[in-house]
């Protein structure tokens, strides 16, 4: 060991002579005055990353559904340490400092303060569904609504927390300002939006990132939130394509529903069928209604990602610290490009995979008919571990379903993070510049922060990414 | 000799330009100026993250630092690497996290277990009190619909004479009582034996159940336990609950992707032993109404007692253990509330004849299968 180590220092004692140190600036850190400074994401070494990030998703993944999830908080430090690190402002890396027990503690301190309200919400919802909505699943609406105080709530705090737990030059991230406050702004401009019917929704976004941007810290420098001249205006104007398309399908559908009396046939329907089976007609009406409601969705979607290319280009654009300010210019390519390459994958991965998990399902599932001695007229399609007697052929046809489900789990995990977010993140930094970025070099360390809980109540209600 | 490297003072977001020494026990940073920096390889330890990438390295003077010093040679970084092995350490465990995680986690579960075992399980049955009785019975049919569908049970067995059978016994064992809802029994084509009862009012006893019963007795008694979910309303307490818990269970999975099946595998584990006590109430309803009939508890001893010889006391969990009492329990229960020799069978011979071939106007069922109520 020593002796390799030793040859591999002599030989590159002949390369790098003892008197030959100049100051060096390596090739990834350009020249300081060429005006701007690049952000870029693992740009000349995308495999290496990619082979990082599988298998941070494949081991974690694995280690996850074997450990009750609770491996989780330790692959999201691994993903983001990796992300971070890859990410680099004018050559430098940026660093994540946060460890998973710290997630760990923040998601169970989140568990505690909101078990007994999951546990009203949830009852009350059961009783609404069973009492009085059993043909529509009521939780798709009622459930975001339960929960709707709290997001904004955690949003604030997951950013908070990343932000405290990034460095960059040795220099802390940081954030101040209250999750409650901020919980406030997002009810209100929510309600704006609404009343709105949606058409407020980029200044919704912007007046949002402000209080946000407003609130974040470089060090002891504090981020600034200044939009470039008419950035609203040319925001609402690429809204406006996403949702008049929206606006123009809905009213579309709904006349052609409404003046073909295609709509009073089909509800007249469902009452009869309602009257017949002695059910609830408005559930009927309620899901097709949803049903349909789907079309206008689908057909704004991808203008609303062309949108969102905008909104984030206009969001970084905003951002200052002392003079470094951010420029990003991004193309609809950006956004599409992700979701294009994860329904591509999807698909062309999908039937093969389920094909496999199927077959190792099915032999779990013959062994237990072999453990139990039964043939397979008691299978009808689908797997039913109650229909086992002995904790053998039970554990078999468990361990088949978890098996299955946790495969198509990993699947999600690794389109998630390999294919949608490797590319988006890519592709973003890509459109990114900052300008005097130098005068960053003003910059002190802020003293230290306290102690802080993390971003729990994210991690718990399910407000993931990165 | 020295290497190129470039150093952040954890002070300023200025990078200085500094050239390196690697000594064998530390590691000097030179300035313009002269040394800068003198860092002891017993706490210089390489940053988490980096050096992932061949010939760079970025290494801290310890983990509570923020002064940070990237080497861009693979020459230098060899050269560290071997004059400190020990530079890739990872950062030792934070024993006060540790203690505090596990602090956080035990008071996160208490607080889930007391909401899923406790809080929930007595609020359940108030819930399901207020549910009007038309929605319940919409209810009991869609779960008809449902296990029908996956096959746990088929056709319902509609022999005229064995019909009549039936209704006499359900008749006999609700007699002068005030049912909270209209009950509603079938005999059903079934792949195992077994006796459920569904949420509305709903009583299926599975056909090989009837062929395993050797006395009316047997089945009234069994029949009496299902009738007593349903009157204490346990099927629709059941589904509240457990539908309730899976939702706060769920918050134990985060945002881990697929904590909804994560949430659903573990309902169903949890699930068992809620019913335990539920079982009891019914048992004891059953041994009421036998009494209220007139009618020896002594068949359904026989029953359970065949049974455990037959199957031993149940599996371990997710089995018929888990979720009810044991075999030898439920004997002892019925032997201690018999009632005697003054009772009469609860149907005549050709009653019991015409209730047990109440399938055969169809092709006949085999026989076997788990053993569940």
């Amino acid at each position: 060991m020593t002796d390799a180590y030793l040859t591999e220092l002599s030989m590159s004692e002949q390369i790098v002579p003892s008197d030959a140190y100049k100051p060096r600036r390596s090739h990834k850190r350009p020249p300081p005055d060429t005006g701007f400074a690049r952000v870029l994401f693992a740009e000349d070494r995308q495999r290496d990353v990619a082979d990082g990030l599988q298998g941070i998703i494949l081991k974690g993944g694995i280690l996850s559904l074997l450990t009750l999830t609770i491996y989780r908080f330790w692959m999201k430090t691994a993903q983001r340490r990796l992300i971070w690190r890859e990410t680099r402002l004018d050559g430098d890396g940026f660093e994540y400092t946060g460890t998973p027990l710290e997630l760990l503690i923040g998601s169970m301190i989140a568990i505690v303060i909101l078990a007994v309200w999951f546990g009203i919400a949830n009852l009350g919802l059961t009783y609404v569904q069973l009492a009085a909505w059993q043909n529509f699943d009521v939780s798709i609406f009622l459930f975001p609504i339960i929960i709707s105080p709290l997001v904004a709530f955690a949003i604030f705090r997951a950013r908070r927390y990343k932000m405290l737990r990034t460095k960059w030059r040795g220099i802390r991230f940081g954030m101040d300002g209250s999750a409650v406050k901020y919980a406030g702004h997002w009810f209100l401009w929510t309600i704006v939006q609404i009343l709105s019917l949606g058409f407020l929704t980029p200044h919704k976004r912007m007046a949002l990132e402000r209080v946000m941007t407003n609130h974040m810290l470089y060090g002891d420098a504090r981020f600034q939130f200044e939009p470039p001249e008419g950035a609203l205006r040319h925001l609402t104007a690429h809204w406006m394509l996403p949702w008049l398309t929206g606006v123009i399908v809905t009213g579309i559908v709904a006349y052609v529903a409404y003046s073909s009396g295609g709509l009073t046939n089909i509800f007249a329907e469902f009452d009869t069928q309602a009257e017949q089976t002695d059910t609830d007609a408005t559930a009927l009406k309620l899901n097709f209604i949803l049903g349909i409601a789907l079309i206008p969705a689908l057909l704004s979607y991808p203008f609303y990602l062309r949108y969102k290319s905008r909104e984030i280009a206009t969001v970084l654009s905003s951002r200052r610290v002392l003079n470094a300010r951010c420029e990003s210019h991004l193309t609809w390519g950006v956004t599409f490009k992700p979701i294009a390459a994860y329904v591509g994958y999807w698909l062309l991965l999908v039937v093969p995979l389920m094909i496999a998990l199927g077959v190792v399902m099915f032999m779990a599932f013959s062994t237990a008919l072999m453990i139990d001695g039964k043939d397979l007229s008691i299978f009808s399609g689908n797997v039913q571990p109650q229909l086992f007697d002995s904790l053998a052929a039970k554990i078999a046809v468990y361990s088949g379903l978890y098996f299955f489900y946790g495969g198509m789990i990993l699947f999600s995990l690794w389109l998630a993070a390999l294919i949608h977010f490797r590319r988006l993140h890519t592709y973003i930094c890509r459109g990114t510049v900052v300008h005097n970025l130098a005068s960053l070099n003003q910059v002190r360390q802020r003293v230290r922060d306290d102690q802080l809980e993390s971003e729990g109540f994210a991690d718990a209600l399910d407000i993931g990414g990165f | 000799m020295r290497w190129a490297g470039v150093y952040f003072d954890g002070e300023t977001a200025r990078p200085h330009n500094v050239e390196v020494e690697i000594g064998t026990g530390a590691l000097g940073i030179f300035g313009r100026s002269g040394l800068i920096a003198h860092w002891g390889y017993d706490t210089l330890r390489r940053v988490p993250g980096t050096g992932r990438e061949a010939g760079m390295i970025e290494v801290t003077p310890s983990f509570q630092s923020d002064e940070r010093l990237q080497l861009e040679q693979s020459g230098a970084v060899k050269a560290l690497r071997s004059a400190h092995p020990k530079v890739d350490k990872r950062p030792p465990a934070n024993k006060s996290a540790i203690a505090r995680a596990l602090g956080w986690t035990g008071a996160a579960i208490g607080a889930m277990a007391f909401i899923v075992f406790v809080a929930i399980p007595a609020l359940a049955p108030q819930i399901a009190a207020i549910i009007p009785q038309e929605r319940e019975i919409e209810l009991g049919e869609k779960v008809e619909e449902l296990i029908a569908r996956v096959g746990l049970i088929s056709d319902v067995c509609t022999d005229a004479e064995g019909r009549a059978a039936l209704d006499t016994m359900t008749a006999k064992l609700t007699d002068g009582l005030d049912l909270r809802i209209p009950i509603k029994v079938d005999v059903v084509k079934a792949p195992l034996i077994n006796a459920i009862a569904l949420p509305g009012g709903r009583v299926f006893i599975f056909a090989p159940l009837l062929k395993q019963a050797d006395s009316a007795d047997e089945v009234a008694g069994i029949l009496g336990h299902e009738i007593g979910h349903v009157h204490i309303s346990h099927p629709v307490a059941g589904m509240v609950r457990s539908s309730a818990s899976a939702g706060v269970i769920g918050l134990f999975f985060g945002d881990f992707m697929g904590a909804g099946v994560m949430a659903g595998f573990a309902e169903q584990f949890m699930n068992a032993s809620h019913t335990r006590e539920a079982e009891r109430e019914a048992d004891a309803f059953a041994v009421e109404r036998m009494a209220a009939a007139n009618a020896a508890t002594k068949g359904m001893a026989d029953f359970f007692g065949r049974m455990r010889e037959k199957h031993g006391e149940g599996g371990l969990f997710g089995g018929y253990m888990a979720s009810h009492p044991s075999f030898s329990e439920r004997e002892a229960m019925l032997i201690a509330a018999s009632i005697g020799d003054e009772a009469e069978p609860i149907l005549t011979d050709t009653e019991w004849k015409a209730l047990r071939n109440i399938c055969d106007s169809s092709e006949s069922l085999k026989d076997g299968g788990e053993t569940e109520d």
